[in-house]
């Protein structure tokens, strides 16, 4: 089938059929929404695979754990050092890996895969429940498409959970989540009679059900509440946009379908997740790179061959070993290992990217969005072939609304559970929350 | 290795001077047994000769990235291991006697021992530099054991080696490719009845014996505390019946059994104990009474999932759109199906694309005249109406239900719009209620057995067997309430499956239960260097499974037809592919095949390709689905801390080939208990290549743990055939079960597996036989609520 032709006449978009515009035009002060204006937002950005061990450590750290040079893995990112904020010593005491390691690493939780159950809500879920009020989206879920064998499977591909055993679903197809943020209420036959009527049936519904079958009910009724208050919001939006020559000049739909270049696909999906951000549509925002155990090839970058997870299995450089493809094989050790931190070193640089947007773009007070943000970064695995938990890859980027001095080297005890980084991010957000999972008290930022 | 003698002169390649003086300075353990084969004039040995130089050559330049002296080591011991190998030879052969080769095989090993603890000494450095305390700790605690026992250790491994030559010899009598000539493919086992088990005799108690062994020798590690390798025994015992817990306990009962826990470092329980234990689990696991245990579970509300969605359309409308594909993706659920209702969840995503998909079906519907007249039919708009949301619901509306759709009408027609566009407006509305997304059944008390009510057994049975909504014979059936009766029901499903969209159960049911609906979109060669693996192709192979199993369940054939048929589905590309001749048409077709290379699912492609990595075939994952996948029958994962078996690697044990490396892991104890159950069945396949193409000369032979052994698919399948239906019945009935529900399978639902298998077995477990057998199940025809649930602790406070 193709994609459906005539959304727009159901719930229409803006502008043209083409790539994503620049956002220079944009970033000008004054262009962000009212309601955007000084609020901090927070973003998870999970990668698979981890990082070969000692890739995640800065070659330069001076007095009191200044940042003064990043390794050359990190190289792409020394340009952002004074925004960053890179980490030590944090685990997940209670699940790691490829499978519970993804499913958890926002809840702070052990995985049990019979009940589907990752032991709570997961941190950008509960920042987004508790700001629901506050943004027309609670939240924005993304992540690439899968590939490989892999890419069906729960707990690998869910990162954000509304409830211990409900996932939130992601969105993975640019145009969509363009749609999502843009797009108004139009002539279509939903409106808000519409929306009311099958609210009405659902609440009926659930009378009539048994008490069992009452939340499933109830994610219908969430899903309409959500939609309503998005059209809502869409309305208001595109009042404002008409009346914004450079916002209509600029703001285009991405092209249908995804990208076939990588790197293409991940630049706008960051690109999107700055606009929302910028736009005031959210402030809350994950985007999986990729899902967990991801055997994706980069073959696209020079001398990298065979899949990222077989890359991350680096010490064996046979070819042989069950996580190999059967054709791709390394000359030793060492080449493997650089390959595999190629690979990193490439998702680094879009994580650059991504910055260099955010701090392009301003709020109305002239205060950059990355200023206002908190981007935490990194995996569930610290070195690939070890399948470790400990000494997680993970950094912060952004000043969290002047809450954080960023710049340096952070280096909490041994294994000092994320659940405190969670607790610290939560607390930033205005979020009375004084537990999260087993952490009672907020890591120092 | 063959014992003609030759002429010197022919003897294996002379050393080169620089290969000479390599293993003089770095190997001369390897020199000494080429000098010696020579002087004796072993052209076996010095045929090898050769091959060894070289690999010690590359494992030398390999090593040397980690330092000159890590490189002896490695190399030390590849020549070291050489020697070993010699000298059994020599034992084997008869040129040592046992008494001289004991004396050597003494030195080799005290000069082992220094080599083990070399590269001990050098681990240390390396855990010591990256801060890995815990392996630190046991590579100290080992090499401080080894130097204060330094004649013990060579002792122990002198004495393990002899042991292992023993049991080798034991095996080769065994030895499948001596035991089975060219030209047989089966031999049946010995007959040799075990009328009683071992366990029959062990009397236990549990409060007196048991429980004191397990908190003894098990809580150590495997308490609620620790809970080592995830294992938690002592909340799995609080948990009964323990067939709650039917396959954790299982592996508890193999482990024991093959003395692999504790382990060796912990204290052991005696023999009986461990007979205790074991005869204890016999009794609480295998001879479970499951008729004390009935429940007929529940079936919660779930949304329909792509796959149902995509079929629900096409009957609504008539039209296959295919609209679900935009959705997003639904996980494989803990059933191992799609349609798995936890697993279901509903998001603002999903109802995004449920309110463009209706607009965009109802608009295309009304671009083909033919099916927008079929829709709204001659009459009035009010009974165009009144008949979907009849279809779209399942079930006929309330008063109120219909009045909501009819308001939509009638507020369209005011405000100006055509008869036609406000119909089209009433039906996206249906398209987008819960009524018609939502499965939710009706009626039920808590704790109380009821039947189904007549309208949610037609949806349960039409998206068991359509995977799509009842139509409309089956409702006015459901208003009848006939289907409740089980003549009519049987009646009814040889109806339903008469139907061409009953092929649900071969596209969805087989193909998410055998996982070959992932050859396409998950399992697929690169296009670019393999161009005959097209997107059709791959298609005709999930086809080729889906229509097999399909026509099995038609013709209501025994399951053993799964393993063994003479026939299969193929077109034109899939047949070229199989090298078959005399099939034309892109249109899949049944094909009666003249040789045993094809026929049965292991034949197929599509398992094939599933089973494979991406470029190799694998005994082990083959093997290891026939046993989990197919039969149900999962070996337990391996025993925690194994090492992988090196290929390649550092210390390089110069396995060759792909036999002689699974051999070492049969060799060892820790593995043998399930890779000698494993690895067989996976050879069998090898004369399919990773993607099903066919080719000879390949190790191909097999023994099964009973001693049966065979050759070749088509003798896998005899034994198959021969030795494990009834666990295959039992697995598509457990498999059927799951999927016909909707839900994973508690422990409970064994009850009702067990019953339909004692009561199709003597037929062989026809398939025909087990669709209605399941539709007349007592879970399939009851309904049950559960008792509230305790709200849990929320997590933030």
């Amino acid at each position: 089938m193709t994609e459906p032709a005539n959304r727009r006449s159901f719930l229409r978009g803006i502008g043209a059929c083409l790539a994503l515009p620049s956002l220079e035009s944009l970033a000008k002060p004054g262009s962000g929404t009212q309601a955007a204006k000084s609020h901090t937002r927070l973003a998870y950005l999970y990668f698979p695979n981890g990082t070969a061990r000692g890739s995640w450590v800065p070659r330069k750290v001076g007095k009191s754990g200044k940042l003064e040079q990043l390794n050359e893995w990190m190289a792409p990112l020394e340009e952002h050092k004074s925004s960053l904020v890179i980490t030590s010593n944090l685990w997940t005491p209670r699940g790691n890996g490829h499978g519970a390691g993804t499913a958890t690493w926002l809840t702070g939780g052990a995985y049990n895969r019979r009940q589907n159950d990752v032991g709570g809500p997961s941190v950008d879920q509960i920042a987004a429940q508790y700001l629901a009020d506050k943004s027309p989206l609670p939240s924005l879920e993304l992540s690439t498409s899968g590939e490989g064998s892999f890419s069906g499977s729960l707990s690998r591909n869910c990162l954000s959970w509304r409830k211990r055993n409900v996932p939130a679903v992601r969105e993975t197809i640019p145009r969509a989540i363009f749609d999502k943020l843009f797009r108004r209420a139009q002539e279509g036959f939903v409106n808000t009679s519409v929306l009311d009527l099958v609210l009405t049936q659902s609440m009926d519904l659930k009378r009539r059900a048994s008490a069992a079958d009452g939340q499933k009910i109830d994610e219908y009724l969430d899903s309409v509440r959500a939609i309503e208050k998005r059209l809502e919001f869409a309305e208001r939006q595109s009042r404002r946009v008409a009346a914004d020559h450079a916002l209509t000049d600029t703001l285009k739909r991405p092209k249908p379908g995804i990208p076939t270049n990588h790197e293409e696909y991940v630049r706008q999906m960051l690109d999107l997740m700055a606009l929302a951000f910028w736009s005031g549509s959210t402030r809350v925002s994950t985007f999986m790179l990729d899902h967990g155990q991801s055997n994706r090839y980069f073959n696209f970058l020079p001398g990298v061959k065979g899949t990222w997870h077989a890359l991350s299995h680096w010490k064996d450089a046979s070819g042989r070993t069950e996580d190999d493809d059967g054709t791709t094989k390394w000359n030793d050790v060492r080449t493997k290992k650089d390959q595999y931190n190629e690979v990193t070193r490439w998702h680094h640089a879009q994580l650059a990217f991504f910055l260099g947007r955010l701090k392009q773009l301003k709020d109305a007070d002239g205060v950059s969005v990355l200023d206002r943000s908190m981007i935490v970064y990194g995996s569930s695995i610290a070195d690939g072939h070890e399948h470790e938990e400990q000494d997680l890859p993970v950094l912060l980027a952004g000043g969290g609304n002047g809450t954080i001095k960023t710049g340096h080297y952070l280096k909490p005890r041994h294994n000092t559970s994320m659940s405190r980084l969670h607790l610290a991010m939560m607390q930033r957000m205005e979020i009375p929350a004084r537990r999260f999972a087993e952490a009672q008290d907020a890591l120092e930022l | 290795m063959g014992s003609l003698l030759l002429p010197t002169t022919t003897f294996g390649r002379i050393l080169e001077k620089d290969e000479a003086a390599f293993l003089r300075q770095r190997a001369p353990r390897l020199l000494a047994v080429i000098e010696e084969a020579q002087r004796e004039q072993y052209p076996e040995i010095l045929e090898e000769t050769g091959h060894w130089v070289e690999t010690l050559r590359e494992e030398w330049e390999e090593a040397r990235g980690d330092g000159e002296a890590w490189a002896e080591l490695m190399v030390g011991q590849m020549a070291n291991e050489a020697a070993l190998e010699f000298l059994t030879w020599k034992l084997e052969e008869g040129k040592i006697r046992k008494s001289a080769m004991e004396s050597q095989l003494r030195i080799l090993m005290e000069e082992q021992l220094d080599i083990i603890n070399g590269i001990d000494r050098q681990e240390i450095a390396w855990a010591m530099e990256e801060g890995e305390d815990d392996k630190l700790a046991e590579l100290l605690e080992e090499l401080e054991w080894r130097s204060k026992n330094s004649k013990r250790a060579v002792d122990e491994m002198t004495a393990g080696f002899l042991r292992r030559i023993e049991r080798d010899k034991g095996q080769e009598n065994n030895d499948p490719a001596d035991g089975i000539a060219e030209g047989e493919i089966y031999i049946p086992p010995p007959k040799e009845v075990k009328d009683k088990s071992v366990l029959d005799g062990v009397k236990y108690d549990y409060g007196r014996h048991i429980a004191a062994t397990l908190q003894t020798y098990c809580f150590d590690c495997h308490d609620k505390e620790t809970a080592k390798g995830d294992l938690d025994l002592e909340t799995a015992l609080t948990e009964r019946p323990l067939v709650r817990n039917r396959l954790l306990w299982k592996n508890v009962a193999e482990r024991v059994k093959n003395g692999d826990m504790p382990p060796a470092k912990k204290p052991q329980p005696g023999q009986h104990q461990r007979l205790q234990v074991r005869a204890w689990l016999a009794e609480e696991i295998d001879r479970f009474d499951y008729s004390t245990v009935r429940n007929p579970g529940y079936l919660p509300a779930r949304r329909l999932t792509r796959e149902e969605y995509n079929r629900t359309i096409r009957d609504l409308v008539g039209l296959d759109l295919r609209p679900a594909d935009q959705f997003p993706m639904d996980f494989s659920g803990t059933s191992g199906f799609s349609n798995s209702a936890n697993t279901l969840f509903l998001a603002t995503a999903h109802l995004d694309r449920y309110m463009t998909s209706a607009e965009w079906v109802i608009d295309m519907v009304r671009k083909d005249p033919k099916a927008w007249s079929r829709l709204v039919g001659n009459g009035p708009s009010e009974q165009a109406l009144r008949r979907f949301v009849r279809r779209a619901y399942r079930r006929p509306p309330s008063k109120q239900e219909l009045s909501e759709v009819m308001t939509r009408f009638a507020v369209a027609r005011k405000d100006g719009h055509s008869e036609q566009n406000a119909l089209a407006q009433a039906f996206k509305l249906v398209l987008i209620s819960p009524h018609f997304l939502l499965r939710v059944e009706q009626g039920g008390e808590t704790g109380k057995d009821l039947p189904v009510r007549p309208y949610d057994y037609a949806t349960r049975l039409s998206y068991f067997l359509w995977a799509s909504t009842p139509d409309e014979k089956l409702l006015s059936v459901a208003a009848t309430g006939k289907l409740l009766s089980r003549e009519d029901r049987s009646n009814f499903i040889d109806a339903m499956l008469a139907d061409p969209r009953s092929r649900a159960l071969g596209e969805i049911f087989a193909g998410e239960w055998l996982g070959t609906h992932n050859v396409g979109p998950r399992i697929r060669k690169d296009p670019i260097d393999n161009p005959w693996c097209t997107e059709s192709l791959m298609a005709a192979m999930r086809n080729e499974t889906a229509w097999f199993v399909h026509s099995l369940i038609l013709e209501n054939a025994p399951v053993a037809r799964l393993i063994d048929a003479k026939y299969t589905f193929l077109n034109s590309e899939l047949a070229r592919f199989y090298r078959i001749s005399g099939v034309s048409g892109d249109e899949m077709q049944r094909v009666e095949l003249k040789t045993n290379q094809r026929g049965g699912l292991l034949g197929n492609a599509s398992v094939l390709a599933v089973t494979s990595f991406p470029n190799r075939t694998s005994p082990v994952v083959r093997g290891t689905w026939i046993l989990s996948t197919l039969l149900g029958t999962p070996p337990p994962p391996p025993p925690p801390d194994v090492p992988e078996i090196e290929v390649e690697g550092r210390s390089k044990k110069a396995v060759r080939t792909l036999r002689q490396k699974l051999e070492r892991h049969r060799e060892s104890k820790k593995c043998a208990g399930c890779h000698s159950q494993i690895d067989p069945l996976g050879f069998g396949l090898e004369n399919y290549a990773e993607f099903g193409q066919w080719r000879d000369g390949v190790d191909n032979h097999g023994t099964l743990p009973n001693g049966a052994k065979f050759r070749g698919p088509a003798g896998l399948k005899i034994a198959l055939k021969k030795t494990r239906i009834d666990a295959l019945g039992s697995q598509v009935i457990r498999k059927m079960l799951a999927y016909g529900l909707g839900r994973q399978l508690e422990y409970y639902d064994e009850s009702v597996v067990r019953e339909i298998a004692a009561k199709l077995k003597p037929a062989g477990y026809p398939m025909r036989d087990m669709v209605k057998e399941i539709a007349n199940s007592y879970p399939f025809t009851t309904r049950r609520l559960p008792a509230p649930q305790k709200p849990k602790a929320p997590v933030k406070s």
